[in-house]
């Protein structure tokens, strides 16, 4: 190792994490080198206080506070399973509804499908009064060109 | 109750049977579960927030999440693991973008602050001691969420490298660069201020 042990090596190997070559490595290293050496000896520091920082004990309010925000949270439950099974109910009593409305909805698309193919395939339909067909209107008579002026 | 003894019997995952009992009503397994986890829920809380009140309304909240989505626990990882992930994750949304209030040294050694654990030292010790884990509180409210969130699980809550990137849902490999660039700032911030 030519150049300075980074800090990710020098953390994990504070964790124990590195090979057993990067390990060696690294040490040989940290024999000679005063400054890595000085930087591992910060983060052994560092490691060291943050592992004796005492765990705090929990308020005992908490207890309270955390069984007060269940049973409204419970209580919120409550209210969306009535309103859950309110919309079952309902959707129960409309299922004949529903059943009615899809037939009645494939009515009304198979009637304008036929009608459409209807108009497509007959485009003019012969229109009759009675018995009589309705004559159709006179043509315009034709116009003669005026002779061009001498 | 007898839905509930019949789960319990197939079920060979203890915490999995934990959260079967929460989903077929049983109170007591909410309990068992606040019970175990709430010293590590709220110790969490606590470094992440750097306030007690902060703390402690997060750890309300948390327990909420947890109550909610307990019986959706599928016991693919450790129900510790899951609620440290419910934990991480509630408060990264509500500490997220914070920029950290500098409390003064003196008020977080009077409440329920940092402070060594050591009955063996004198009194010049004791307070050299609490002077070290107050700075040490102080420069981890100044590290980037993603690295205190790193450090914390692995120097406070003393977790491996593996079960952080399971909390964390990253790689080993980023779990030991974010630890040791958040070990390193905290090393900056000390030296620098000392």
């Amino acid at each position: 190792m030519s150049s300075h042990a980074s800090a990710e090596l020098l953390s994990a190997y504070l964790d124990r994490q590195l090979a057993e070559q990067e390990t060696a490595d690294l040490e040989s290293h940290l024999d000679h080198c005063r400054e890595c050496h000085g930087r591992l000896q910060g983060l052994n520091n560092v490691v060291a206080n943050l592992r004796h920082l005492e765990r705090q004990a929990p308020p005992p309010t908490l207890d309270m506070a955390v069984a007060r925000r269940i049973a409204l949270a419970g209580e919120r439950k409550g209210t969306l399973d009535r309103f859950e099974e309110g919309l079952e109910a309902f959707q129960r009593r409309s299922s004949l509804m529903l059943w009615f409305a899809v037939v009645f909805a494939l009515v009304l698309i198979t009637f304008f499908f036929l009608n459409t193919l209807a108009r497509s395939q007959n485009t003019t339909i012969p229109v009759t009064f009675g018995d009589q067909p309705v004559p159709s209107a006179p043509a315009e008579p034709e116009v003669p060109e005026e002779p061009p002026a001498p | 109750m007898a839905a509930v003894t019949t789960t319990s019997a197939l079920s060979s995952n203890p915490d999995l049977d934990l959260a079967q009992r929460h989903a077929y009503g049983d109170a007591t397994a909410f309990e068992e579960v606040y019970q175990r986890y709430l010293g590590m829920v709220y110790n969490l809380a606590l470094r992440m927030s750097g306030s007690p009140e902060q703390a402690e309304d997060l750890t309300q909240e948390i327990f909420i999440r947890v109550y909610r989505h307990l019986a959706r626990f599928n016991g693919r990882s450790s129900l510790k693991t899951w609620t440290y992930r419910v934990a991480v994750n509630h408060c990264r949304s509500k500490l997220g973008r914070k920029v950290w209030p500098t409390q003064p040294l003196a008020e977080e050694n009077q409440g329920q602050g940092a402070h060594l654990v050591d009955g063996r030292r004198g009194p010049e010790d004791k307070v050299l001691a609490i002077d070290a884990a107050s700075r040490v509180g102080l420069a981890l409210k100044q590290l980037k969420p993603k690295f205190r969130e790193a450090v914390v699980l692995r120097d406070l809550e003393g977790l491996t490298y593996e079960e952080i990137a399971d909390i964390l849902k990253i790689r080993i490999g980023t779990v030991r660069s974010r630890i040791a660039r958040g070990r390193d700032r905290l090393r900056h911030i000390l030296e620098t201020s000392s």
